[in-house]
């Protein structure tokens, strides 16, 4: 043999045989217990995303994945596009049938299981006319999903989107009634989801006719994802948001049983356990976006803080008030001007809330007041003035985040609703409708009559409710009642009040009169609340 | 399923009147001329214009003379039998077991939650054996001719009295062959496996006091309801494209109801064909309405109104609908409706659109009256009864469908929406009328057919590739002709500029910047951007181009008749082997100009 080719053969050998040391030494993959195995294994353990640690490993997906030869991107940007034209083309099978293998290819792109199975559930499924068939596939959709959260055990946001679907989707859709039907009645599809480790059976999953309900069923998809989040695992979703859907399921399904007719101390059962739940999710410690916690039910506490740290800087700072007056003489009025210039103790309280506005013309900011004071006291003052800039700031951005989530108006929600004289009312109303439908006219007019006794104290006590949709519908009763008796609903009439306050309403808006009317309710509820305990049934 | 208007064509219909044969003929004109200007060009650089233009002449004078005229069948089937042994001793069998264990792993790789069992099957054996058949045929052909120039063992053949059509149309013929072989083992087991996977029973699990009504278990992933008659035998209701029969058995005193194997899913419809024609609300020709959906292939007709869609049929024969031995009173019309309901309000969503169906002569003086229906999302069948109530010249009438409507074979089936402010949709192959339904098997067999006529073509494109070029590279050249054939659609629309992201420059650019295809290219250089552009543009039309002169694979593909159980039209059947004949003429032609021309023999 040639030397110079026999000594390049041993040449390329060694080197292969040099090359293996380091190629073992990364690459060895793991073969006992956890910490063993070459240096990219240690990476994937120590970074936890190993394929087995990402979720389940499916043969099928491991063989699509190798069959590919490298070209998987190629093979998934192909599918994405016979994806979209099947979508176009409403070959739904062939579309079903993509999307499958689309995750088989990609099964750790969080990315494809959300996006598809929204495709399915809300653009494929309202291109059928049948409400069967949609119902059909809003569950493949869902079932997409679930699938996905086999192969992605630590996404939080797929169990989320689970819930979202399972509550939204089936529960306040235009089909809302017939989807719910079909899921409460839909064993097979029960069976199924148990196999995927949700108990349908436990009472947290059940509504008030022993079966599956939807908006308890995604309820519990949203606790599942709330267990991944509290083990560690990142969700891009915001806390205040996020953690709220749960209790806000329970307030939905309160909602809908009271909608098909479930009026009694199931329904009142329903409401007690959602503001229940809401109290908790107040008393959670939430994260927001400026980067502190927050509880949404301590705006009170805030605002107390708040308060004594303006006490406090005034007190330190009143030495400058009527330096500040004097300057700012020329913007108070005669009348103005004669109060500030009267001790506070002799001032009426009316008196004071004028000295108080008037002061806003004229006052600084805490820290350019600070600034102004004498240098002894100076550091004090702008320490004060920091800390009432800091609890003002918490204070208002606790307020922000309750009105995100509606806070006070579930708060107040909860409490009414599960009084007997809410269910009265609502149950009146019901029956009045079923016996309109059935023509009983007699037995209509008795039940509405109940209703606006029930309904005026409910009202009455919870002002709020005026602006809310239970007012909206409420007026379409009072209307069919109208009509049905030819009534002119005069003074007589319980609601009177109620009717001509959302006429003026409706025609000003949020004008002058109607902000003098609510407010004369607000004040009238808060003096004389009144009981919602017992019903009025004669 | 969607036919484009060219696949509903009668063989004659395409050959002559829609010029299949002038566009085969000026094709092979065309290409005749390009090849012999480029030998001319070769020949001209190698022994100069006069000797050139001689050799060239000399070439197309022997095919005429000598090597047409001389070829042989016993030296054909000699060079056949030979490749064939090749093909054996080169395991190609090892296609059938990778078949098998194909199938054997089947549960891994298909859905079978899906509604239609039926089609995800069969589209599994057809898919895996098309593609195994196809990668087979490429390589048993690729590397033959020139492993046999590489070893000289090519020297063997053409010392003897072998002509080059004998070599080339020889191997074709041996490697169709073997390839015919496989191809018939894995239909014979794709069928074996499709019926028998298919196949269940289910056993009843309640039914009702009067015995008329009940559910059976859960089976294969689904279970049916089911309706008796008085007799205890009826049907259960459709589940996952497939029914079943139930008969009462009287068993020890005892009614027992024995589930019989599913019906319906494997079929062979044969749809009679309509052309579309809409009108508007007032009653004049239209175009349809456009409900706002970007697929053009559905109109829609307006309820409450004078709008409506027309189908007119042809070649309508009583004799077609005739099931079995029926008598002629027993003969129903089939009508099978896809038709598509758009709300332009909700409105009672538990009630489905409804529509009607006026069946009318082309003279439009006799029609029936209207036969109402509901909206269903899946295919809806209609059974009319021969003899319906109907108008004959405005007058109340009770007409034979077959002999008062239908006029010479010829019918019109008019829809409308009854449905005010809904709409109807529907394309030309939304209603169709049944016949009689053909054999599963055979056309089981026909679509196996339309693969081994790809094989041929593939094995055609391989030998040929062979003759002028080494064994990998007329691998990859036929590779390359498959892919332009399969994926040719696709490549037209990135050249119709349908996909975002430019052509191959702009394509190699965009990855490593990491460019996402919705963003400008913005290179900060217009003159640059755009001369990419123009790059682009003259590859992508280059490959359409030349896309335009090999077989288009994905149209010659019929396993969509075969997986929604239409019967394959023999029209288009022989309109593929046409065209397989024409590809085999012109790969062979130029297989042996390059036989020809290389110097084989030192």
């Amino acid at each position: 043999m040639n030397t110079a080719t026999f000594k390049r053969k041993i040449f390329y050998m060694l080197a292969m045989v040099a090359l293996l040391i380091p190629l073992f030494l990364l690459g060895q993959p793991p073969s006992g217990p956890r910490g063993q195995g070459g240096t990219l294994a240690k990476l994937r353990e120590r970074f936890d995303i190993g394929q087995s640690s990402l979720g389940q490993l499916d043969p099928a997906s491991e063989t699509m994945r190798l069959a590919s030869l490298g070209l998987r991107g190629v093979a998934a940007t192909i599918l994405w596009q016979y994806a979209d034209r099947f979508k176009e083309e409403k070959y739904w099978d062939l579309l079903s049938a993509t999307l499958n293998q689309l995750s088989l290819l990609q099964p750790h792109f969080v990315s494809v299981w959300e996006s598809q199975a929204h495709n399915l559930a809300y653009n494929v499924s309202s291109e059928f006319d049948d409400y069967r068939e949609r119902y059909v596939w809003v569950k493949k959709g869902i079932d997409f999903l679930v699938r996905g959260t086999q192969f992605n055990r630590r996404q939080p946001l797929l169990q989320y989107h689970l819930g979202k679907y399972t509550t939204l989707k089936l529960g306040r859709s235009d089909e809302k009634r017939q989807f719910r039907e079909l899921f409460r009645n839909d064993n097979t599809y029960h069976k199924t989801l148990m196999d995927y480790g949700l108990d349908l059976e436990q009472p947290e999953a059940t509504g008030s006719d022993r079966k599956p309900d939807n908006w308890l069923v995604g309820r519990l998809w949203f606790i599942k994802s709330y267990d991944l989040v509290h083990a560690g695992y990142y969700c891009k979703k915001s806390p205040i948001i996020y953690f709220g859907e749960a209790p806000w399921a329970l307030f939905y399904y309160g909602e809908a049983i009271e909608d098909e007719g479930v009026l009694d101390d199931k329904a009142m059962f329903a409401w007690s356990r959602a503001a229940k739940a809401w109290s908790e999710y107040g008393n959670l410690d939430l994260m927001t976006t400026w980067g502190h916690t927050i509880q949404l039910r301590g705006l009170d506490s805030a605002n107390e803080a708040t308060l004594k740290a303006v006490e406090l800087f005034r007190e330190q700072t009143k030495e400058l008030l009527p330096e500040l007056i004097e300057q700012g003489k020329d913007r108070f009025t005669t009348d103005e001007y004669a109060l500030l210039q009267k001790p506070e103790a002799d001032r009426t309280p009316q008196e004071q809330q004028m000295v108080d506005m008037a002061m806003q013309k004229v006052m600084l900011a805490p820290h350019v007041l600070a600034q102004r004071m004498p240098r002894e006291k100076r550091a004090e003052s702008i320490q004060l003035a920091n800390e009432l800039s800091e609890k003002s700031d918490f204070a208002f951005r606790v307020d922000r985040s309750r009105e995100m989530v509606n806070y006070q108006y579930w708060e107040t929600r909860g409490e009414l609703e599960q009084t007997p004289t809410a269910v009265a009312a609502r149950r009146h109303v019901y029956e009045a409708e079923k016996y309109l439908i059935e023509a009983d006219l007699n037995k209509a007019i008795q039940s509405y009559e109940l209703a606006w006794k029930n309904w005026d104290r409910v009202l009455r006590r919870y002002p709020m409710m005026l602006h809310e949709e239970s007012s909206d519908a409420l007026l379409k009763s009072i209307e069919r009642y109208a009509t049905s008796t030819d009534s002119t609903l005069g003074d007589d009439f319980p609601l009177n009040w109620f009717y001509r306050y959302r006429a003026i309403r409706d025609k000003n808006k949020a004008g002058d009169e109607t902000i003098r009317l609510y407010d004369e309710f607000v004040r009238e509820a808060e003096n004389q609340p009144g009981n919602l305990d017992t019903p009025i049934e004669q | 399923m969607r036919l484009t208007p060219d696949q509903l064509w009668s063989f004659y219909e395409w050959f002559i009147p829609q010029q299949g044969l002038l566009q085969g003929i000026s094709l092979a004109i065309t290409l005749a001329i390009l090849g012999l200007l480029v030998s001319y060009l070769v020949a001209m650089v190698r022994l100069g214009p006069g000797e050139g233009f001689y050799a060239v002449a000399k070439v197309i004078s022997d095919l005429i003379r000598f090597d047409i005229p001389g070829t042989r069948s016993s030296r054909l089937w000699a060079i056949a039998k030979l490749s064939f042994m090749e093909a054996i001793r080169r395991k190609v069998l090892v296609v059938f077991v990778i078949f098998i264990i194909l199938c054997m792993f089947a549960g891994w790789l298909l859905d079978l939650r899906t509604d239609h069992p039926a089609q995800l099957y069969i589209t599994f054996v057809l898919s895996s054996t098309n593609m195994l058949v196809l990668l087979l045929g490429l390589f048993i052909s690729a590397f033959s001719l020139p492993a046999d120039i590489k070893n000289r063992t090519i020297y063997t053949i053409v010392t003897k009295p072998v002509r080059a059509t004998e070599i080339v149309v020889g191997r074709i013929f041996g490697f169709s062959l073997i390839g015919s072989m496989i191809l018939a083992a894995l239909g014979l087991f794709s069928y074996v496996f499709v019926v028998r996977g298919l196949n269940h029973t289910h056993e009843i699990t309640t039914i009702s006091q009067d015995g008329r009504q009940g559910k059976t278990e859960v089976a294969a992933r689904h279970d049916h309801v089911f309706k008796l008659g008085e007799d205890g035998n009826g049907y259960t209701e459709e589940a996952k494209g497939h029914q079943h029969t139930i008969t009462a058995v009287q068993l020890d005193n005892k009614t027992k109801y024995v589930v019989g194997p599913p019906t319906g899913e494997l079929t062979a419809k044969v749809p009679i064909y309509g052309r579309l024609t809409f009108t508007d609300r007032s009653g004049n020709v239209g175009e349809g309405l456009n409900v706002g959906y970007m697929s053009e292939y559905r109109k829609y007709v307006a309820g409450g109104s004078l709008s409506s869609a027309k189908w007119q049929f042809e070649r309508v024969r009583e004799s077609d609908f005739r099931e079995g031995n029926e008598s002629d009173d027993d003969i129903e019309l089939t009508i099978e409706m896809n038709i598509e309901a758009f709300r332009s309000f909700k409105g009672d969503i538990v009630t489905p659109v409804r529509g009607s169906i006026i069946l009318r002569s082309p003279d439009e003086s006799i029609e029936s009256q209207r036969i109402y229906f509901l909206v269903k999302e899946s295919v809806d069948r209609k059974l009319i009864s021969r003899t319906i109530s109907g108008f004959r010249n405005n007058q109340p009438a009770t007409l034979d469908v077959f002999k008062d409507i239908v006029m010479n074979e010829k019918l019109e089936v008019i829809v409308r929406c009854e449905d005010s402010q809904q709409y109807l949709g529907m394309g030309a192959s939304d209603l169709t009328l049944q016949a009689k339904e053909r054999s599963f098997a055979w056309n089981f067999a026909k679509g196996y057919i339309s693969i081994w006529l790809q094989m041929v073509i593939v094995i055609c494109f391989g030998v040929m590739y062979s003759t002028f070029l080494s064994g990998p590279v007329a691998m990859v050249a036929t590779l390359a002709t498959l892919s332009l054939g399969l994926f040719g659609d696709i490549i037209d629309r990135y050249f119709k500029v349908e996909y975002s992201g430019g052509g191959p420059i702009e394509s190699i650019i965009r990855m490593p910047t990491q460019k996402g295809v919705m963003i400008d290219l913005d290179l900060g250089n217009v003159a640059l951007e755009k001369v990419i552009h123009n790059i682009d543009y003259a590859i992508m039309y280059g490959v359409s181009s030349l896309k335009g002169v090999f077989p288009n694979f994905s149209r010659l593909g019929t396993s969509d008749f075969i997986v929604y159980g239409v019967d394959l039209f023999d029209g288009l059947l022989l309109r593929h082997c046409a065209i397989t004949f024409g590809f085999f003429l012109l790969t062979s032609l130029v297989g042996y100009f390059f036989v020809k021309t290389r110097e084989m023999a030192a």
